[in-house]
């Protein structure tokens, strides 16, 4: 395509005019209202469920109440290989000492499992819901600020019109006084 | 004198219409196109359990490190191998289940911050399950195991010299004109024989 053909595409004249066909919003207050108050309910529809579970998940223990079942579940799984291991090589030649003390070990190492593993689990557990804690705690701050902004907004939007009522009715009070004046002092022939 | 107000006089303008309009039009397309996605991806961030698919990975991970390349027979006699294994398998795990939690709850901590209007941060929860880590624990037993088979083989490689040594001596021994260059007895093993020619 030309350069020319490009400059043509984007003439006004040559473009479709979407805009025309958009419905007029005859009354904007209204519908502004309108919406806020869908989207409102829309978010508490689908997302306030998500944001308590949220909220609830600064208090979790999952990865720390898991330990003890993955300590002895893996214990099982490693137990079943060696002697899986050891029927395949017609107990490779171990004396009862030596399996006794292949037991000791297995034991042994899931006892240190065990104590290691929810020391780590309890320090990461405590390090995610911290995380977790201070992004809420971010998202909160913002909205704390937009509904400070929109309280505040709505504040200062009554404290004008009360402002324009006061004067409105001050004005009225005084062009009364002035008629009633003008009257009496033409009754009076003043 | 001035005439009252009119009514006319104050109407919105043409561009407020159309700004109205647009707006109205924006906000129609924003609640049909993005919010149906933004309500299916905080379904979906609930709902995927990204620390059940990284232990998946993880345990899978240990097995093949530790046990993929068959039985061996080393491994079998070692005191300590089955419990490097479950140390190792436990280790793995748990960092899955730290590095899964830590996705699944980036991931929702995310939808909120963008359903209460704030920023997101575009991040891929599956891509970033798969590249699980591997524990310090799985390491160290993939280590002691190499080690263990590093161990075995150097000794066999030590017997099978000393038998050669022991074999090339006790030849030379056994010939007059040689004797003086092999060596007998419990050296017979260590002692490399004199090479001729």
């Amino acid at each position: 395509m030309a350069l020319g053909d490009y400059t043509n595409a984007l003439m006004p004249e040559t473009r479709n005019n979407y805009v025309s066909t958009l419905p007029e919003v005859s009354d904007p207050e209204a519908t502004n209202s309108a919406l806020l108050r869908q989207d409102y309910n829309d978010y508490v529809q689908d997302f306030r469920p998500f944001e308590e579970q949220l909220l609830a998940s600064v208090d979790d223990t999952s990865l720390v109440d898991r330990v003890p079942e993955d300590v002895r579940k893996q214990q099982k799984i490693a137990e079943g290989i060696q002697s899986r291991n050891l029927s395949r090589y017609g107990g490779a030649g171990l004396s009862i000492a030596q399996k006794q003390e292949q037991n000791r070990a297995l034991q042994r190492q899931g006892a240190i499992g065990l104590a290691g593993g929810l020391n780590t689990a309890r320090i990461a557990q405590d390090e995610r819901n911290k995380k977790t804690l201070s992004d809420l705690i971010n998202i909160g701050q913002g909205l704390n600020r937009s509904a400070m902004a929109g309280l505040g907004n709505a504040a200062n939007l009554q404290a004008n019109r009360q402002a324009a009522y006061k004067g409105a009715k001050a004005q009225h009070h005084n062009a009364m006084v002035g008629l009633g004046t003008t009257a009496v002092m033409a009754i009076l022939g003043i | 004198m001035s005439s009252k107000p009119k009514k006319q006089d104050y109407q919105a303008s043409e561009a407020e219409k159309t700004s109205a309009s647009i707006a109205k039009a924006d906000k129609d397309y924003f609640n049909t196109k993005y919010k149906p996605l933004m309500v299916n991806m905080a379904e979906e961030a609930r709902a995927t359990e990204f620390d059940r698919i990284g232990r998946g990975i993880s345990q899978a991970d240990t097995m093949q490190a530790l046990t993929g390349g068959g039985p061996v027979f080393q491994y079998s006699t070692s005191v300590d191998n089955a419990a490097d294994l479950a140390s190792a398998a436990v280790g793995n795990l748990l960092d899955a289940s730290i590095q899964g939690q830590n996705i699944s709850r980036d991931r929702q901590l995310n939808l909120l911050a963008g359903a209460r209007g704030q920023q997101m941060d575009a991040a891929s929860g599956l891509a970033q399950a798969a590249r699980i880590g591997t524990s310090k624990e799985l390491a160290f037993a993939k280590a002691k195991q190499a080690t263990r088979l590093g161990n075995i083989k150097n000794m066999s490689r030590f017997a099978a010299k000393m038998g050669q040594n022991k074999s090339e001596n006790e030849a030379l021994l056994s010939s007059d004109e040689t004797k003086d260059a092999g060596t007998s007895g419990l050296g017979g093993y260590f002692v490399e024989p004199r090479r001729f020619g």
